[in-house]
């Protein structure tokens, strides 16, 4: 079954129209978990979070990247950088500030080695990464806004 | 014999989401934790996006490439 692995910026943006059946289906990623909670310095926050977590882990949809998606997402940056040829569209812009997508690439590559599927409000990077790696990226407008 | 009044934490008298949704049984209970951890974090998040705590990091974002 593929799942939705919501962006952060989706949290922050759609938490108020999130639906108990959005929720349900969701994975989380470890590194929407640490972008939330950086800025954490309350304890009561910090045990909402960890109580959080814990359920995403107990239902085996709490995606951390493992070596081989640091190997991976190390290849994706740097093929972005130096703009080598992307699996469907030749040669690509070079991009020396790729490394700033690291995290994106990160959420991208454990979704995809799950078969799940991003959800952004941040398209735009995105399908630069999606050009080198098949990973499905649905818009946050688009997937908040459709019934299914 | 003295009635037992049962307090609900609700302000509009409703039943908690997760208990009418196990009612349904719709979800596990893992499921239904799931449920109920996210809907604190929501919460969480809506008082941190008031306090401006993610201005930086959206901003940041928007503007990485």
């Amino acid at each position: 079954m593929s799942r939705p692995v919501f962006d952060m910026n989706v949290f922050i943006e759609y938490e108020s129209i999130m639906t108990e059946k959005d929720i349900s289906k969701t994975a989380l990623s470890a590194v929407v978990l640490y972008e939330l909670t950086a800025t954490t310095i309350d304890k009561s926050r910090w045990q909402k979070y960890t109580a959080w977590r814990k359920a995403f882990t107990k239902l085996d949809r709490f995606l951390v990247p493992n070596s081989n998606d640091w190997w991976e997402s190390s290849k994706i940056v740097s093929r972005i950088r130096f703009g080598e040829k992307s699996v469907s569209k030749g040669k690509t812009p070079k991009l020396p500030d790729a490394q700033k997508l690291q995290n994106d690439i990160h959420i991208a590559r454990t979704a995809y080695a799950k078969k799940f599927f991003v959800v952004t409000s941040n398209l735009s990077d995105f399908r630069r990464i999606q050009q080198f790696l098949n990973v499905e990226i649905v818009s946050a407008e688009e997937y908040f806004n459709s019934d299914s | 014999m003295e009635k037992i009044q049962i307090k609900n934490d609700n302000k509009n008298g409703a039943k908690p989401i997760w208990e009418r949704l196990i009612e349904k049984g719709n979800y596990t209970e893992d499921e239904l934790e799931l449920i109920r951890t996210t809907r604190a974090v929501l919460k969480v998040i809506h008082k941190q996006k008031e306090e401006g705590v993610f201005d930086e990091i959206l901003n940041r974002e928007n503007s990485k490439i």
